[in-house]
């Protein structure tokens, strides 16, 4: 991805993780608006950092609910999200000092 | 399992519609995922597990964004321009057709771009030269038991005016022609007489030397002096500066010249004859060439006020139940007359009546007109769809998705409805100037088009273009490659001959 994810997309990207989440719980993770969280869900999925598979048919039928649509990271994701959160260190260790030489 | 009804049935219903913007190929996993995820939410909600799920309407109305994100994500701008180029050199290769289905369109864009630019001139745009006209409301005498919208006479006017909390200031206006200069040189000019506070309510500045003000409202005949509209010194004084001063001959008395009125000013009504020369309303005698100006009988003076700061039109009207009053018990002989107000100037309200019909009436034909055309225009471009269905066949074969043929069929339409869109401006800019001869009224206000208009025409070009091109766009979108590439006598060549069946009807 050319440019630099910003902290919605990043914000996402944890709550979707490794494991996987579907999007209404992506929703109530990050507090972000479902309008938000679809569309950028969606340009993810097409920039290659996430991956989108449906649950089983017979898992979701066990469970007796539709079946669910899960994002998951993939390994690009993955390195994405470690380079924003280190850039967001970065950047929050910046602002600290900032802070800090100001009061 | 689906287990339908689990989530409110206005949500689901509300999915299945916007499911209709996702693109054919992700529609049906799109919906499922949206309906599976309403489910979870219902039973969230049920079951009490719902904590930091927000509730249906908001989760829901995500769904808009995210279709349109699908729908729009191929819309690059290198693809838009590539959809353009093409569009043009498929036009290019047809000229003849680009141009009678431009013509054609722009006839229907052209009228109803005409008659808005003559609702515009008339009724929304502001009068030139005047400040604030929003603030200013016409004044007018009626009766409880003969109502009407009249005049006024001098007392009554200076009535209403004085004193008022509602008004930063009362003026009036009479319509009058004058006769203009001696000898050979004599001709008639339309013109008004005004009260001193005239061009002061109305907030018009000089272009030369000054205005008529109250200095001009002391003593009855004493006040020979008059202001000339910017046409008439151009035109009869040749624009010479040093008018200001020079006496001409009004009525073959001597008038001074005091000032010329900023170029454009009319005064405030948009009918009637453009007044070139204003003279104070104390120059003006009644019958018997005795001044007016003690009589209550005599109503000549059309009235128009300014609201004062923080006035609303509201707070006003209610304000001239007092006018009323104290008119009645100064003016024995009407006991029952009344003081109306109507916002804005321009037309009094018979007249923005009037104005109104005529306008909805012209904007319904016109309207009908386009409505033809855009018909006609569809038509043209369904025949030439079916001329290219090996052309359409050749593209899904490499690859084109069915949107992407739509959206470029629609890019051509929108391109001829551009075109159209330029053809009309000259056609509203030269029909603005002969309208004005098919009105009942004489105007003194220009209808000619202003960026308003031009605005309306691109907002109606842009319609039209999608309302005649989504036809052909969806015809071009909903072919089958084999058939199409068999040559067009084929499914789609059927269902675009039922659409141009159901059209022309």
């Amino acid at each position: 991805m050319p440019r630099a994810l910003g902290i919605t997309s990043l914000q996402i990207l944890a709550a979707a993780g490794r494991q996987g989440s579907y999007g209404l719980d992506i929703v109530a993770q990050t507090g972000l608006p479902s309008g938000t969280v679809y569309p950028t869900l969606a340009r993810l999925k097409e920039a290659g950092l996430l991956r989108a598979v449906w649950e089983d048919h017979r898992q979701a039928e066990r469970s007796g609910r539709p079946r669910r649509r899960y994002y998951l990271l993939t390994a690009s994701g993955g390195s994405a999200l470690a380079e924003g959160a280190a850039r967001l260190r970065t950047t929050a260790t910046a602002l600290g000092k900032l802070a800090e030489g100001r009061s | 399992m689906n287990r339908p009804g689990s989530a409110p049935g206005w949500a689901r219903r509300l999915v299945a519609v916007v499911s209709w913007l996702v693109p054919r190929d992700a529609r049906a996993e799109w919906r499922e995922e949206w309906e599976g995820e309403l489910d979870a939410l219902a039973r969230a909600d049920r079951s009490g597990q719902g904590r930091g799920y927000p509730g249906v309407g908001r989760f829901v109305a995500g769904a808009l964004p995210h279709a349109v994100w699908l729908n729009t994500k191929e819309w690059t701008m290198d693809s838009l321009w590539h959809d353009v180029r093409y569009a043009f050199r498929g036009l290019r290769r047809a000229p003849g057709f680009a141009l009678i289905a431009a013509v054609t369109l722009a006839l229907g864009i052209g009228a109803n771009g005409l008659i808005f630019s003559f609702v515009n001139g008339l009724v929304f745009r502001p009068p030139v030269g005047i400040a604030d006209p929003d603030r200013l409301v016409q004044i007018a005498r009626s009766y409880d038991a003969a109502p009407r919208w009249d005049s006024w006479s001098w007392p009554a006017l200076r009535e209403i005016g004085a004193d008022s909390p509602v008004f930063a200031g009362v003026a009036g206006y009479q319509d009058q022609s004058f006769v203009l200069g001696r000898g050979a040189e004599t001709n008639q000019v339309a013109g008004q007489t005004v009260t001193g506070g005239y061009f002061e309510v109305l907030g018009v500045r000089p272009f030369l030397g000054r205005l008529i003000g109250a200095v001009d409202d002391v003593s009855p005949g004493g006040h020979p002096v008059v202001v000339l509209s910017y046409g008439l010194w151009a035109r009869r004084f040749g624009a010479d500066t040093r008018i200001v001063g020079q006496t001409v001959a009004v009525g073959s008395q001597p008038y001074q010249v005091i000032g010329v009125a900023p170029p454009g000013f009319v005064g405030p009504d948009a009918v009637g004859l453009a007044p070139e020369v204003w003279v104070p309303a104390m120059q003006r005698t009644g019958p018997g060439g005795r001044h007016p100006f003690g009589e209550w009988r005599m109503s000549w003076l059309r009235a128009v006020g300014r609201l004062n700061d923080g006035v609303t039109y509201a707070q006003a009207a209610s304000a001239m139940d007092a006018a009323t009053i104290r008119l009645r018990s100064a003016d024995a002989g009407a006991e029952d007359i009344r003081v109306l107000l109507a916002p804005g100037v321009g037309l009094d309200p018979a007249g923005r009546g009037r104005v109104e019909q005529i306008s909805f009436l012209l904007i319904g034909i016109v309207g009908l007109v386009l409505l033809l055309t855009c018909t006609n225009v569809a038509n043209l471009f369904l025949a030439r769809g079916a001329s290219r269905t090996t052309e359409v066949g050749i593209r899904m074969a490499l690859g084109a998705r069915r949107s992407r043929l739509t959206r470029q069929f629609l890019t051509e339409s929108l391109l001829v409805a551009a075109l159209a869109t330029l053809i009309a401006v000259p056609m509203v800019a030269a029909g603005s100037r002969l309208l004005p001869m098919l009105f009942p009224m004489a105007l003194t206000v220009s209808v000619a088009p202003d960026p308003t208009v031009y605005l309306f025409l691109g907002v109606v070009g842009l319609l039209a273009g999608l309302l005649f091109g989504t036809a052909p766009a969806w015809a071009a979108g909903a072919g089958n490659m084999v058939d199409a590439l068999r040559g067009g006598r084929d499914g789609r060549g059927q269902s675009r001959a039922q659409l141009r069946e159901a059209i022309a009807r």
